[in-house]
């Protein structure tokens, strides 16, 4: 008990004691806080003193100047225009009908604008500011200012509407801004204020916080009726980066006008050394200028870039992969001929070539400027898929390349996969489809690379933003010897030029540079297999041809696809000559056209009719 | 008073009548009558729909108040326990059942009845820490293992309101938890080295707040720049309370003007009415009924005669000092805003409650002061 009573009566005094220290530390934090009010109410108030009995102090948040978007050269492809508008605070105005009525005298208001506003002003928040009005001339702010007594609430400001010079041509990869849905949530103040848009596609969307910049801010002093009687304090808005793009504006222009002539494509075009893409063109397109009422009806569609949003079928194109692939892994020399008699049994299925009469003896590079269904069927089986893959990826496919758009597909390559049994037993044989191109698929920008590569021998990559600082180093050397290149180059050439060209369209015209190229599509209901994990519902039937220029000393590689509008059938023509078109522009809009000499006793610049061939 | 061999006399009603300490909870009315009179204001001169139910919810957590304070505070150490676990449950449970309410999930929705359990810890974990050092023997305190133990006890209901999110209790927790442990008796190294502790973890701890009190904490620093978000709150606030000056503009004036801009005046925000209508001279004269409530309580503590009850008083003084300090620390933007009310005074019935019933924990230990509590009269848990 005694001890008991001792701890009891130690415990007490260290409790007293301790107390004693907390009673002096919660007296000095009241006396902080004192010191703070005294501070705020004493100190401070003389900074508000002169403050009129029914003024107050309203802070408002400035708007940053959204950043641009330019082209190679410095042309501008977003801008921003100043625009006047005319500005209601639902807390300073009182009867918002009557202002609205004096305001109608000057910037004309439908009935349904006005009932807009009205509701607006109720529900909103009161300190929240609702734009009237957009768009007004000069003489329409002055004549605002001049009755403001009768206009309580009321402001004019200067904003900025985004403008993009290019309008359609561009949008694809500018983008457009608009408002963002009430329901969408935000973190950032700034887009709450009035007139503020974000990006909804493209550059514009992709790079929002770079565009955006920072918001600024202004502290006020205003009147009983919301009139500024004087500044307090303000913070500059930060504006938004410049963003520079490798586009050029004037070869865009000229590539979507021509484009614009199909009923619906796209044409990538990307510089073959740097990777720079110069050109990136859909049809069809948007303006982007739109007010945001049209905005709303965008479809889903207009708003992913179709360069790197669109998946497609290479058709024969993916012949080029498979020629690589046999060549790298020794299974084929370019010298080896392999004669095409029309038809095949490969191992219990038999293949009809494109060409029924057959196409006779063929080495590699005459195979491809053929594009001989047999002989490449061959090559996938002797390679194997996974071997194919390989060759696929290093020629850019299957991956995505973030080159700054959203959406952007990453296409895909043959798999191997167990096969179903057909009725005899015998396994479905995929080599015929994977051969014909129809088991894979790609973007036109992953086209584009894929020529790009083929055409320098290097593992070029895209690039569409400029990012400031030195670039890094070049890209690195293929893992394709350069015999196995070279074959498939001389197969590219021939494609274009030979005899009886395929693709004879995409010729230049005489005495201009030399064009190398491939076409490949889907004709319907061929040999159309679908290519795994339901992707055929995705990819569209369309024409693909890619080529670069000139021949010998790549400079410029482009990839062209076209879909047809309702069920014509067209032939490769059209793709190979819209792709001649685009070359030109590209062409001529360089410095002197570095003409190549036709080499002895190739007629270049003939195109002929094939026997036997009937518009496939 | 009784002699201090614990005698376990049982005192009449009337006995009990008079000796509850009524000077604290006329202060405490005192308290409330400030607060009806800045709610008539902020209701722009009415007793509707603030000043009125804010006067009843008072008169009724008196008489909570007193009845709590008839009971021995015997009943309150064997409760202490599972009413601490109950919370904890709760406050687990919130997640899974909780409801949301502000963007935050803070409540159990039981039918009609819906209530937050952070709020029946509060006076839970003061129970439970006065509880167990009554059980622990004095030259334990200071060892490693107990002190450990206690720090688990208020760490996992501050985890589990971090993650509701509410930063606020979270806060208020920690701090009273901590100035328990100090007033228990705890070395003062654990304190110095958990100082150490948490400077190091800070970079931990931020990470893992949630998105908005990031953000709240980085507008701390720029107001300006969320003026319509919560650096508005702080910055209008700042601005209202400043315009009052000296002496404050008057009854109901001040909610005409400069507090047009300031939300949730009646209830986090209520300081600002004060503030702006009363002056420095008004904030003083509550701040100083307040320092008296506080010194009052004090005193009942220091009075008390076994470590339950010191404890006890003490631990919801601590939850009334912690409350106001933080309240005007965040008003007066020294501090990131963080929800808590202004006591008494802020429009809003559940912390009100609560308050008051730490306030009759403390009244219910202080009135049988007398009888010690026997350390052999109780096992460690019940």
């Amino acid at each position: 008990m005694f001890e008991q009573d001792k701890e009891e009566q130690e415990a007490h005094r260290r409790f007293t004691r301790r107390a004693a220290i907390w009673a002096a530390a919660q007296a000095g934090a009241f006396g902080l806080l004192a010191g703070r009010l005294f501070q705020l109410q004493v100190l401070e108030n003389k900074r508000y003193a002169p403050l009129a009995e029914e003024n107050r102090i309203s802070l408002q948040l400035l708007a940053p100047k959204r950043g641009r978007i330019l082209d190679r050269h410095g042309a501008v492809l977003a801008d921003n225009a100043e625009t006047f508008r005319v500005v209601l605070s639902p807390a300073s105005t009182g009867d918002v009908r009557k202002t609205l009525q004096v305001l109608q005298k000057i910037v004309p208001l439908t009935p349904e604008t006005a009932a807009s506003i009205i509701k607006r002003a109720s529900h909103r928040g009161r300190h929240a500011s609702i734009v009237v009005a957009s768009g007004l001339t000069f003489e329409q702010v002055a004549q605002i200012n001049l009755l403001a007594p009768q206009l309580p609430g009321v402001r004019t400001d200067v904003s900025w509407r985004r403008s993009y010079p290019l309008g359609p041509s561009a949008a694809a990869v500018t983008g457009f801004t608009g408002f963002l849905d009430r329901s969408e949530a935000t973190t950032d103040p700034v887009l709450r204020l009035p007139g503020v848009k974000t990006g909804r596609s493209g550059i514009e969307a992709a790079l929002e916080r770079e565009l955006r910049g920072e918001s600024g801010f202004e502290k006020v002093e205003i009147d009983a009726r919301g009139h500024v009687v004087r500044m307090l304090d303000w913070g500059e808005p930060k504006a938004g980066q410049d963003i520079a793009l490798a586009i050029d504006s004037g070869l865009q222009k000229q590539i979507y006008s021509r484009l614009e002539r199909e009923a619906r494509g796209v044409c990538v075009v990307i510089d073959v050394g740097s990777g720079d893409v110069l050109a990136m063109a859909s049809a069809p397109s948007f303006n982007p200028s739109a007010e945001a009422e049209e905005a709303a009806s965008f479809n889903a569609e207009q708003l992913l870039s179709p360069a790197v949003g669109r998946e497609y079928t290479p058709g024969s194109i993916f012949k080029i992969v498979t020629a690589v692939a046999a060549l790298r892994t020794g299974r084929i020399t370019a010298g080896e001929i392999i004669e095409c008699s029309g038809t095949h049994d490969f191992g219990g299925h038999t293949r009809t070539c494109w060409k029924i009469s057959g196409h006779g003896p063929l080495d590699l590079a005459q195979a491809l400027a053929n594009s001989c269904d047999l002989y490449f069927c061959e090559l996938v089986q002797r390679t194997g898929v996974e071997a194919l893959r390989q060759a696929g990826r290093d020629l850019g496919l299957e991956r995505t390349y973030e080159i700054g758009l959203a959406g952007e597909l990453p296409g895909a390559l043959p798999q191997e996969r167990t096969r179903p049994r057909d009725a005899a037993g015998r396994e479905e044989d995929k080599a015929f489809a994977i051969a014909l191109g129809q088991d894979a698929a790609a973007t036109p920008l992953q086209l584009a690379i894929l020529t790009a590569r083929v055409a320098s021998g290097r593992a070029v990559s895209p690039r569409l933003v400029r990012l400031s600082g030195t670039p890094a180093a070049g890209p690195s050397a293929l893992a394709v010897p350069a015999e196995a290149l070279d074959a498939v180059r001389e197969g590219l050439v021939l494609a274009v030029n030979g005899v009886g060209s395929l693709a004879g369209d995409a010729m230049l015209e005489k005495g201009r540079s030399r064009v190398a190229g491939m076409a490949g599509w889907t004709p319907r209901d061929q040999n159309r297999a679908p290519a795994g994990d339901g992707r055929s519902d995705t990819t569209a039937a369309a024409k693909a041809f890619i080529a670069y220029v000139p021949a010998g000393a790549p400079r410029f590689a482009a990839a062209c696809v076209l879909e047809p509008s309702g069920d014509t059938v067209s032939p490769a023509g059209n793709a190979a000559a819209l792709t001649r078109d685009v070359l030109d522009i590209l062409l001529n809009a360089g410095p002197a056209d570095p003409h190549e000499a036709a080499p002895q006793g190739d007629t270049a610049g003939q195109t002929g009719t094939i026997p036997g061939w009937e518009g496939r | 008073m009784a002699s201090a061999f614990g005698s376990s006399r049982h005192l009449s009603l009337g006995e009990k009548l008079w000796r509850l300490n009524w000077p604290v909870l006329v202060t405490a009315a005192v308290i409330a009558a400030f607060g009806m009179v800045a709610l008539y204001s902020v209701a722009g001169g009415s007793f509707q729909p603030w000043a009125e139910r804010h006067a009843l919810r008072f008169l009724l957590s008196a008489g909570l108040v007193i009845a709590m304070a008839m009971v021995r505070p015997q009943a309150w150490l064997k409760l202490a326990f599972p009413a601490y676990l109950l919370a904890l449950v709760m406050l687990a449970l919130v997640p899974y059942f909780g409801l949301h309410a502000m963007g935050a999930k803070r409540w159990i929705g039981l039918g009609a009845l819906s209530f937050q359990p952070s709020e029946l810890m509060k006076l839970a974990l003061v129970a439970a820490l006065a509880r167990y050092y009554q059980w622990l023997s004095l030259e334990r305190v200071g060892q490693p293992r107990w002190v450990l133990l206690a720090v688990a006890i208020i760490a996992v209901p501050v985890v589990l309101t971090l993650r509701q999110p509410d930063l606020g209790t979270g806060l208020l927790f920690a701090l009273v938890g901590l100035s328990m442990m100090f007033l228990a008796g705890t070395p003062l190294i654990y304190f110095a080295g958990g100082l150490g502790a948490v400077l190091a973890a800070m970079p931990l701890v931020l990470s893992h707040l949630h998105d908005y009190q990031r953000r709240r904490v980085d507008i701390f620093f720029n107001p300006e720049k969320d003026p319509f978000g919560s650096g508005y709150h702080i910055t209008q606030s700042k601005i209202a309370i400043g315009s009052g000056g000296a002496w404050g503009k008057g009854f109901v004036q001040g909610t005409q003007s400069q507090l047009d801009f300031v939300p949730e005046k009646h209830t986090d925000f209520i300081l600002t009415v004060i503030g702006e209508e009363w002056g420095f001279a008004g904030f003083l004269a509550l701040m100083a009924v307040y320092v008296l409530m506080l010194a009052l309580m004090l005193i009942m503590a220091v009075r008390a005669r076994s470590t339950f009850a010191r404890l006890l008083i003490a631990g919801s003084a601590s939850t009334l000092f912690v409350y106001i300090f933080i309240n005007v620390a965040m008003v007066t933007g020294l501090v990131p805003v963080v929800g808590v009310p202004l006591p008494l005074v802020s429009y809003g019935g559940t912390s009100m409650i609560t308050l008051m019933a730490g306030l009759g924990l403390a009244m219910s230990a202080d009135l049988h002061g007398g009888e010690a509590i026997r350390r052999d009269e109780m096992g460690p848990f019940l």
